[in-house]
């Protein structure tokens, strides 16, 4: 049965962290490794995708508040952002997907926060009625958690690894 | 080999559901997809009609020549032939055959027998419809979820092959006419949510003589099958018209049948306005039967009050005098309803109110009150008579007297304790309000009223303030009449920008010609979500007047709105197809009294006096904007 990826890469990270090479030989590891790796690209991919996806919905279903359309398509760039971050292999790299990430995450809580409301409000003043569609706010919180939030979570995970972090050959965060 | 494995794998995760799904449709549209029926052109329908209607004037029956004619007829037909006589079926025939035209002598050879007993001078006034039933597909009616969709409404027919294979059909437009479809309601919380075929009543009919148990203890094998369906003009000239849904095609869309559809409106609703003062609320004009206007219920005082709107707005815009009395029985009605239901007395600042309230009813409503001042001012607007002056001025202090603050209003109001009710809020109330108040501004001139109708308004468009908010509209179409009611005292772009909003948001809602199925497209300008459900033809009415509103907003600040005129368009073509005309009355009882009706849908038999109002009021509206000088109201 083969190793996946993923647990290879793993055993690699505990392996430089409890026999770190020595200092001539760490870059051409490091390489290596770098070389093998293909989680940022997967990652690149999702986020444009993704971002291509935000701009259809945003474009399909748009808001006429100013204020809560800038937010929505906030995710837009941050998604782009998060992405882009991700091909540029170095320092400058890795912070502007880890602001990205941060981003969204920011945004999609933000946006619950105002769904919520939204549901408070319909079911509080139109009763019965009101609490269908309080329903149907909550089931679209449901999908930003999924459309939003997962994305840069699982992203922001990966890059603050120590694979992550020697993507952009950087060293690990925590030792 | 593990990295081989690895990848077949992985092109089977994304590849295998899409193959599956893909051979899943094509599964179930080989099997369930019943082509439309090749329609016969206008000399080979007329040639079907001759050689019957040869029949009906008691000549001698002859085959039908036409190339068209000779076309094979799968499952030998039938062709099934219903002679109509002032809307009541006089005979009933099915021709089998292996071409059209075998098939059409077969029904015509026992349309002779059917026809004996009625006298020469009947049958020939009498209308014949002929269906030449053509593609046949199962019937999913055991599977409880996919029965509510196992018809596609209006368009196929239900068939019953029992043993020795005899046949049994009720036709697309018999089980419209029978109101068998949309005949359950899946989802209790939303009344008017309606899917589904009757099958109990469907089965009554398809066994007709039948009895009960003999039917029962038969083996059935239940099918589904379209047909090419026409009937002969009123007056027999001309070539026979074709039907989808029961209905033939529109008359062109100009101002004089916008016009005329509106005063054929206006004569339904009169010839249903009882002595009373109270309409027949609802009516099936498959039965003729309506409901008892000398009854509380079902009635609706907001509908009666928007009713007589209607036909006040129609006077003010023909000047036809056979709409003056009836206007002042309906007013008459109002008083009534203040005299008995107690709904009167001052305000706490002093000043004369009264509401229009049914004295069996714990509550008196906004929404009677404002639109019954809407007609009064209408009324007044059309004759320049002060007769109601007092009665529009105290129902506006009620109306007054229930805005709050912040502009919005209390929808209920308890008579015998005197106590509004600060909890309930109801579906259009606020927006009638708001017009109620515009209107008597535009009339009396006083700036309370303008100033109260400015609060309503900016509280209406600002409900909408929270995050979902900017992602729908609600019911505000009486919220656009309003806004433009309160021109020029109240020149807002906010009022615009709100009701060009609403106006985009349901045009993406409407159905255009070529959105969906080529058979779907007598539905275009209608407003709905999906074609698997037919939609209700009233939004076409209330959301058209909303959007007239909002045209006018546009040109009052000097744009010209395309898109919202194209949009009002559509919707008149449909519904000027939708109204009973003597071209497509045939099979609804004289006795009912059909003329100038709008149904439910295009799929039901109901009328209820709103369907009319909305429609015909925007009929009107729209043929003045397209030709001013056809009405007395905008030729000034």
């Amino acid at each position: 049965m083969a190793t996946s990826k993923r647990k290879r890469a793993r055993s690699g990270e505990r392996a430089a962290a409890t026999a770190p090479a020595p200092p001539d030989e760490a870059p051409a590891a490091g390489r290596g490794r770098r070389g093998r790796e293909r989680r940022p690209y997967i990652y690149a991919g999702f986020d444009f995708a993704f971002a291509a996806l935000y701009a259809f919905l945003l474009w399909q279903v748009p808001t006429r508040h100013g204020l809560h359309g800038a937010l929505l398509w906030s995710t837009v760039g941050a998604v782009v952002l998060a992405g882009a971050g991700m091909v540029v292999r170095n320092r400058w790299g890795w912070r502007v997907a880890v602001a990205g990430c941060g981003a969204l995450l920011l945004v999609t809580v933000a946006l619950l926060v105002l769904v919520l409301l939204s549901a408070s409000f319909l079911s509080g003043v139109y009763g019965s009625m009101g609490q269908g569609a309080a329903t149907m706010t909550i089931l679209a919180g449901a999908l930003i958690v999924e459309l939003v939030g997962l994305l840069p979570a699982f992203q922001l995970k990966f890059l603050m690894t120590r694979a992550g972090r020697r993507w952009f050959g950087q060293e690990p965060l925590w030792r | 080999m593990a990295v081989n494995r690895r990848r077949i794998a992985m092109a089977a995760t994304f590849v295998l559901p899409s193959a599956l799904l893909l051979f899943a449709s094509s599964w179930v549209k080989a099997r369930y997809r019943i082509e439309p029926p090749e329609r016969l052109g206008p000399e080979a329908r007329s040639a079907v009609t001759a050689s019957l209607r040869a029949v009906v004037e008691g000549r001698q029956a002859a085959r039908p020549r036409h190339p068209e004619l000779e076309r094979t007829l799968e499952h030998r037909g039938p062709v099934v032939v219903n002679v109509w006589r002032l809307g009541k079926r006089v005979a009933r025939v099915a021709g089998r055959g292996q071409r059209i035209a075998d098939a059409v002598l077969d029904a015509a050879g026992q349309l002779t027998d059917a026809l004996t007993s009625q006298p020469l001078d009947v049958r020939v006034t009498c209308r014949i419809q002929v269906d030449v039933v053509g593609g046949r597909g199962p019937i999913a009616l055991d599977a409880p979820a996919l029965s509510l969709f196992a018809l596609s409404s209006g368009l196929e027919g239900l068939g019953v092959e029992t043993a020795g294979g005899e046949e049994h059909l009720l036709l697309p437009d018999e089980l419209i006419r029978e109101k068998l479809l949309h005949a359950k309601n899946p989802v209790g919380v939303i009344p008017d949510f309606n899917l589904g075929l009757n099958r109990e009543r469907a089965d009554k009919l398809l066994a007709g003589r039948i009895d009960k148990q003999s039917w029962k203890a038969l083996d059935k094998r239940y099918f589904r099958f379209k047909s090419d369906s026409f009937v002969e003009t009123p007056d027999r000239k001309g070539a026979p018209l074709q039907l989808t849904r029961g209905t033939p095609p529109a008359p062109a869309l100009d101002a004089a049948a916008l016009r005329d559809g509106a005063v054929a409106g206006g004569r339904y609703l009169v010839a249903h306005l009882a002595d009373n003062g109270r309409y027949v609320y609802e009516s099936n004009l498959a039965t003729g039967r309506g409901s008892d206007p000398k009854r509380p219920r079902p009635y609706s005082l907001p509908r009666h009050a928007g009713t007589t709107y209607f036909l006040a707005e129609l006077y003010r815009h023909t000047g036809e005098s056979f709409l003056r009395e009836p206007i002042e029985r309906a007013f008459r009605h109002f008083a009534d309803l203040v005299e008995e239901g107690g709904c009167s007395g001052t305000t706490p600042a002093g000043a004369r109110f009264a509401c229009v309230h049914q004295k069996e009813d714990k509550y008196a409503g906004l929404g009677s009150t404002a639109l019954a001042v809407v007609a009064l001012v209408e009324y007044r607007r059309a004759t320049g008579e002060a007769t109601y002056d007092d009665m529009a001025r105290a129902m506006t202090e009620w109306i007054l007297f229930m805005q709050r603050g912040d502009g919005s209003f209390a929808h209920r109001y308890d008579v015998k304790a005197g106590v509004k009710d600060e909890e309930s809020q109801l579906l259009y109330y606020s927006g009638e309000a708001a017009l109620a108040l515009a209107r008597m501004h535009a009339v009396y001139g006083t700036p309370r009223y303008r100033d109260a109708a400015e609060r309503a308004l900016d509280w209406l468009i600002h409900w909408y303030d929270f995050f979902a908010g900017g992602f729908f509209y609600g019911e505000d179409h009486w919220t656009c009449i309003a806004a433009a009611a309160a021109w020029p005292a109240l020149k807002h772009d906010r009022y615009r920008e709100f009701c060009d909003g609403y106006g985009e948001f349901l045009r993406r809602q409407q159905f255009a010609e070529g959105d969906y199925a080529e058979e779907t497209d007598d539905l275009a300008g209608v407003y709905g979500v999906t074609p698997f459900v037919v939609p209700n033809n009233t939004p076409v009415g209330s959301r058209t007047e909303a959007m007239l509103s909002s045209y006018l907003l546009d040109r009052h600040h000097g744009r010209e709105n395309q898109p919202l005129r194209q949009q009002i368009l559509r919707s008149m073509r449909f519904a000027l197809r939708q109204q009973v005309r003597p071209d497509n009355d045939f099979a609804w009882p004289a006795a009912a009294q059909p003329l100038g009706a709008i149904t439910a849908a295009s799929t039901s038999p109901v009328v209820r006096i709103d369907y009319v109002q909305h429609i015909c009021s925007a009929m009107m509206r729209t043929a003045a904007i397209l030709d001013p000088s056809i009405s007395r109201a905008t030729s000034k």
